[in-house]
């Protein structure tokens, strides 16, 4: 196919505009000729294998710069029509906070005002018959979108541009990173940090906290709305590689004691509010229980069943025989495909020269107590799941096929979970202090299991099965809600024994 | 660097599309295009007979018309072909041909006319600069329904803000009929728009012009650091400090015979380079700058086809 010149519509181009205007006017300067065709064109010029996004991009005036924002897609869907009828539309048009055009005030519409159609992807804009988001010839334009670009008000989009700029630090550029408080097994790969993006809801109040010039004022003219954060601030402690990390265990070992029981506590007041008075709580090792036994026996209590798994996984760096020989918990667990369990440690910075930056011990208590807070959440959700899942294999006859039949598909075909809600948050570094921006104080009070109600005396059934079954009880858990920290000691020290007697029965028996 | 072979006839001397010469005529026409742009003009007349190199000059202010701001000035160029049916979709069709826009046979006049607005669109941002200037070449040829064709885009162009003049370049008196046709009052939208102005552009008129010219060959070099024009057909006679200006006079004062007896109104470039051409290249060489003599002079103005294409009734 011979080459011919592809227009791109430079008059119409607008800064901060969108690849999509781009292509947009480029279809308007080009009428009659499918973006197919303009596609070949380009190709006929440089024969290497890009999108037709990137040649246009190529082909613009030097000075104008790529305004996508990472982590949006398709972000045609929405658009302002008023910005759409004067052939101008940005990125920033998709994110969720930005509630109405900046430019205009209008709401933003997934659908056009003058065709009542679905806003036009690449692919049908050229086809679209429509002046407000097709591509119509020059004097079926609007006024505004053939005059010079200064008339079209872009500052209110370049001050949202700027609002979403990091802000500058001495630390900059760096990566957030985590330092995990425990060694975890491989078979626990967890995800790095979760920092909340440009499209997160928690993005605009760290923002605001960081550009103190966008006041309350700015951003409603700006139509940007926020939620009510907390934060949390650090001092921030520069160390070189590894050496605050072996520190941090050593320093923080007698406070993590202290902070386990305060989070237990917490734990426990939430199971009690949700159990009835008659509960037992009892923590059992699951480690040697496979999913076909939960198939065939009385059904644990849930609540019993994710304090078990979350203290054992929270205590188990404290039990040195269990962590020495990373008896990982292969059970019912890796048949039901949990692989994930919610991180426990503390964000930190890693530096262009390979420093870590750390945070102080108050930050790093308060984070490892809310990591403990919603990794019980996190196990929680997974046991609620689980459970429900066995009721259905127990009581749906189709389902109750031979083990190796149907059965337990239906649990192992469960996929991991995804991180909750609470684990949202935003990190920044604003005055050289790391500031953490988070929306649940306390998540536990928030959380409620979405299948799990209120339990009565299920343990029964479930402890009888276990002492025929197995060699061994569980512990019972102490009224430690009221208690003092000793009375958690000594729960601790049985549960230790009790751990520990397991161990050695395994290791004789292997 | 390569040193490219060159052959004895790849000389521009051989070759009339290369050959270019700066005249007086073209300073003034570049002065008139100026004037034109500078008022706000939009659009004029450059007329003239034919072989005096009119479409060269044209094509020579592409590149050499700026602004009152010194930002220079896109220049388009098209030149009317010769059609029976002479219609809009024509003038379009050139214009995208021309400028490497695409044309299918089914693409309708409006749509093609868009294209080239658009392009021009582009150049006006990629130059910063809010004038266009669109030469039309070989206006002679052009039916009076056909200049709505201009009247559409420069309309199209003013949506855009980007002001348009149009330089329509015929040949006298051919373009007269048109003109005149023009002039009807049916046609004052035209007429008012493009045929407010105009300018004759002339051959050489005097001895100064043929002077400037002769100059010329003295000291354009070819290859761009080689021998001067002159030089590279007589290496002896440059050598001894013999110029071809110096034969100005002599040329011109024969071409005064012609022009007395056949009322012409200026040289021809076209007949003028093939005059000295044939000086330059066969006679000088072959008898030598001493034997120069009237006679030579007249044969070679006799070869250059000046007299055959007088072949027409007198006024």
């Amino acid at each position: 196919m011979t080459g011919f010149h592809v227009n791109l519509g430079l008059h119409f181009a607008r800064p901060y505009e969108s690849q999509y205007a781009m292509v947009r006017r480029c279809l308007i300067a080009n009428p009659g000729i499918s973006l197919s065709k303009i596609n070949a064109a380009l190709k006929n010029e440089e024969n290497r294998s890009r999108t037709i996004v990137e040649r246009l991009r190529d082909k613009q005036l030097t000075d104008s710069t790529d305004h996508s924002i990472k982590g949006l897609s398709d972000t045609y869907r929405r658009q302002c029509p008023e910005c759409a009828r004067r052939l101008f539309h940005t990125d920033a048009y998709a994110l969720p906070w930005l509630t109405r055009c900046p430019i205009h005030h209008c709401e933003f519409t997934s659908i056009c005002p003058q065709c009542q159609q679905s806003w036009p992807g690449l692919k049908e804009l050229s086809t679209r018959d429509c002046a407000v988001c097709g591509c119509k010839p020059l004097k079926e334009l609007h006024e505004d979108a053939l005059t010079c670009p200064e008339n079209l008000n872009i500052v209110p989009i370049q001050d949202i541009y700027d609002f979403m700029q990091p802000v500058d630090s001495v630390l900059e550029p760096h990566l957030y990173t985590y330092n995990y408080f425990d060694y975890l097994p491989e078979f626990f790969s967890l995800p790095g940090c979760r920092r909340a993006d440009c499209t997160s809801e928690l993005f605009t109040a760290c923002q605001s906290y960081c550009h103190p010039e966008f006041n309350k004022k700015k951003l409603k003219s700006l139509n940007i709305s926020t939620v009510a954060l907390r934060h949390q601030t650090s001092s921030l402690y520069q160390c070189v590689d590894g050496e605050k990390n072996t520190k941090h265990k050593a320093l923080y070992y007698n406070a993590r004691y202290k902070w386990n029981y305060r989070v237990m506590k917490r734990i426990i007041r939430w199971i009690c509010s949700r159990t009835a008075d008659k509960h037992k709580l009892h923590l059992y090792d699951y480690s040697t229980i496979s999913l076909r036994w939960m198939t065939q026996e009385p059904l644990p209590c849930p609540y019993c069943l994710a304090l078990s798994i979350w203290f054992l996984y929270m205590m188990k760096s404290l039990y040195a025989p269990l962590s020495n020989c990373q008896r990982p918990l292969k059970s019912f667990l890796t048949e039901s495909n949990y692989k994930y369990f919610y991180p426990v440690g503390e964000p930190c910075i890693l530096t262009k020269n390979n420093g870590f930056v750390y945070s102080d011990k108050r930050f790093s208590g308060w984070y490892y107590r809310r990591c403990l807070e919603i990794a019980f959440i996190d196990i929680m959700s997974y046991v609620d799941d689980l459970l429900y899942r066995l009721k259905r294999i127990k009581y749906e006859p189709k389902l109750m096929t031979p083990y190796s039949g149907r059965g337990t598909r239906v649990i192992k075909l469960y996929r991991p979970y995804l991180p909750q809600k609470y684990d949202k948050y935003a990190l920044n570094i604003f005055n050289d202090k790391m500031v953490f921006f988070y929306k649940y104080e306390n998540p536990l009070e928030d959380y409620v299991p979405e299948k799990t109600g209120r339990v009565t005396n299920q343990c029964k059934a479930f402890n009888t099965s276990l002492i025929k079954n197995y060699t061994f009880r569980g512990v019972l858990v102490p009224n430690i809600i009221y208690g003092i920290i000793e009375s958690y000691r000594k729960f601790d020290i049985k549960f230790y024994e009790h751990m520990n007697n397991i161990f050695k029965e395994d290791h004789y028996q292997s | 660097m390569p040193q490219v072979k060159l052959d004895y006839y790849d000389h521009p001397v051989f070759s009339p599309q290369e050959l270019h010469f700066e005249t007086n005529a073209m300073d003034h026409l570049c002065n008139e295009l100026h004037r034109w742009l500078w008022n706000g003009i939009t659009g004029g007349l450059v007329y003239g007979h034919a072989r005096d190199g009119k479409t060269k000059a044209v094509l020579a202010m592409i590149d050499r018309l700026f602004t009152r701001g010194a930002v220079q000035v896109p220049v388009y160029y098209v030149s009317t072909p010769p059609r029976d049916r002479r219609v809009i979709l024509t003038i379009f069709r050139q214009l995208c041909w021309k400028h490497d826009l695409r044309v299918k046979d089914r693409d309708p006049a409006d749509i093609l006319a868009e294209r080239f607005v658009n392009f021009v669109a582009d150049n006006a941002k990629k130059t910063a600069c809010q004038n266009a200037v669109l030469i039309v070449d070989e206006m002679q040829r052009l039916h009076v329904g056909q200049f709505d064709a201009f009247s559409e885009i420069y309309d199209k162009l003013q949506l855009l803000k980007i002001n348009l003049m149009v330089v329509f370049v015929g040949n006298d008196p051919a373009c007269w009929r048109i003109i005149n046709h023009i002039e009807r009052p049916g046609y004052a939208h035209i007429r008012g728009r493009f045929f407010t102005q105009g300018v004759a552009f002339n051959g050489l008129l005097n001895k100064q012009d043929v002077t400037r010219c002769l100059d010329q060959y003295d000291t354009l070099r070819f290859p761009d650091h080689g021998s001067t024009y002159t030089n590279f057909f007589l290496p002896e006679h440059v050598e001894q400090g013999w110029k071809l200006a110096t034969l100005s006079g002599d040329v011109w004062r024969i071409f005064r015979v012609y022009q007395k007896h056949y009322k012409l109104t200026s040289w021809g470039m076209q007949y003028f380079t093939s005059t000295i051409n044939t000086l330059l290249t066969d006679f000088l060489p072959r008898y030598g700058v001493d034997s120069i003599d009237d006679e030579m002079i007249h044969e070679a103005i006799r070869i250059s086809g000046l007299v055959p294409s007088l072949v027409r009734p007198l006024k």
